[in-house]
């Protein structure tokens, strides 16, 4: 990757391919900078692959890395407040949000709970983000593995829960090393703001940039459990709350959702 | 409410009704034993959760999550809480006993494990969380199954 400028006292480690770069990074990040358990310092530490062998997505799902897609991996130190972590998934997707309308003006990116990042209603954008707390690391010492893959040249041909597009394919060209350059900024920009002022100015950003807030959706849980209402507000952890047509509401921490009435296609090639 | 293994249905069923009276979509009633949470659910009408208090100390727990929670007996995790190998939650989130669907666990109960190993995933808002075992030994107890929702400072299993 060329031509790639990050924010002051963050690290790039640029590879060609590797299997995944959540993966590298973790291990980076556990070998520890001096071989100690700690991630401390590690703050903005960046792995990025031309091309990943095993991608991979939520709940060990593959994610395909063709070459003119970013992958990216950046770590970031939340202290020992695991329950914050998930924060983060909103703050990488805003700020994954705002760096693309910057580069592709005009486009109408929507942000789909949490973090997906969606064009004309398909995939354009997945994260997976992972906890990082070394055993043996002092406590209080954790950071967040944020791993974003963003489908700028290719359409990847696997994805089988939902329907994908890449930038390219809407007529806009940016190039991996373009976008990382602006996604790093606005994320240390976020990041800064989150910390000073907590998640309330990032769950705002979230909702005025998000899709389906209002509408029909369904929610398929770990457990196989499908619930379909209204997707009716983000809480203040960031859950999504729904509506169910008895008039009662669930707290969704954790699943997978789909918008339109009927639930779209849960299950559909799946 | 005593201390026998049992839960006083009497008194959920006097809260579930309070809460359709109400209109409430979450009533928590708390003596020294036991704290009981009705809480209305989507999947199956209401989600009811008895569980005993975590942590003396700990974050308060946010509202219960959707996925509909098995409500432990309460003497029973009430004392796995104070066991002193007890592993328990540090957070509240979905929690998986594989890396993923299919995979094997990563333990089993009577399992050797070392300290360090992952024992459980937990995901909140896409954001995976391995719990780790703070010690090296033997997995006695597995408390928490797979694909359901925890509470910060509940107990998921004991290593001892």
């Amino acid at each position: 990757m060329s031509n790639v400028t990050l924010p002051p006292g963050w690290r790039l480690v640029a590879l060609d391919a590797i299997d995944s770069t959540n993966a590298e990074l973790r291990r980076l990040s556990e070998a520890g900078g001096g071989g100690s358990p700690s991630v401390a310092g590690l703050e903005g530490l960046t792995v990025t692959a031309a091309t990943q062998t095993a991608g991979r997505g939520r709940r060990g799902r593959a994610w395909a890395s063709p070459r003119g897609n970013l992958s990216a991996s950046i770590l970031v130190e939340v202290g020992g407040a695991r329950g914050s972590a998930g924060e983060l998934s909103f703050v990488a997707g805003v700020a994954l949000h705002e760096a693309l309308t910057a580069l592709a003006p005009g486009y109408d990116f929507r942000l789909k709970w949490p973090n997906d990042l969606l064009l004309r209603g398909r995939k354009l954008a997945g994260m997976l983000l992972e906890t990082v707390f070394p055993a043996g690391a002092p406590a209080g010492q954790g950071a967040v593995i944020v791993g974003t893959g963003v489908n700028l040249a290719a359409v990847p041909d696997l994805e089988p829960l939902y329907p994908v597009t890449a930038l390219a394919a809407h007529g806009a060209t940016v190039t991996p090393g373009a976008l990382l350059t602006v996604y790093a900024e606005t994320f240390a920009a976020w990041l800064s703001r989150w910390r000073s002022e907590g998640f309330s100015p990032v769950r705002a950003a979230w909702l005025q940039a998000a899709h389906g807030v209002g509408g029909p959706v369904t929610a398929r849980l770990a457990d196989g459990n499908e619930i379909s209402g209204t997707f009716e507000a983000l809480d203040e952890a960031g859950a999504l709350i729904l509506r169910t047509p008895d008039g009662g509401t669930c707290r969704v921490l954790a699943g997978d959702v789909f918008f339109g009435s009927g639930g779209g296609t849960p299950g559909g090639g799946a | 409410m005593t201390s026998k293994p049992t839960i006083d249905s009497a008194a959920v069923r006097d809260l579930a009704t309070l809460l359709d009276e109400t209109g409430l979509s979450e009533i928590e009633y708390e003596t020294e034993n036991v704290r009981i949470r009705v809480a209305r659910g989507g999947i199956s009408g209401q989600t009811i959760m008895a569980a005993p208090q975590a942590h003396a100390g700990a974050a308060p727990a946010p509202a219960p999550a959707a996925a509909a929670m098995p409500a432990p007996a309460p003497a029973t995790a009430e004392d796995a809480a104070k066991h002193p190998g007890a592993v328990t939650s540090p957070m509240v989130g979905v929690l998986y006993n594989a890396p993923e669907p299919g995979a094997a666990p990563f333990i089993t109960e009577g399992a050797k494990v070392s300290e360090g190993q992952t024992l459980f995933l937990i995901e909140a808002m896409k954001t995976f969380n391995p719990v780790r075992a703070p010690k090296g030994g033997t997995v006695t107890k597995i408390l928490a199954d797979d694909a359901q929702a925890v509470e910060f400072g509940e107990p998921l299993c004991i290593i001892e």
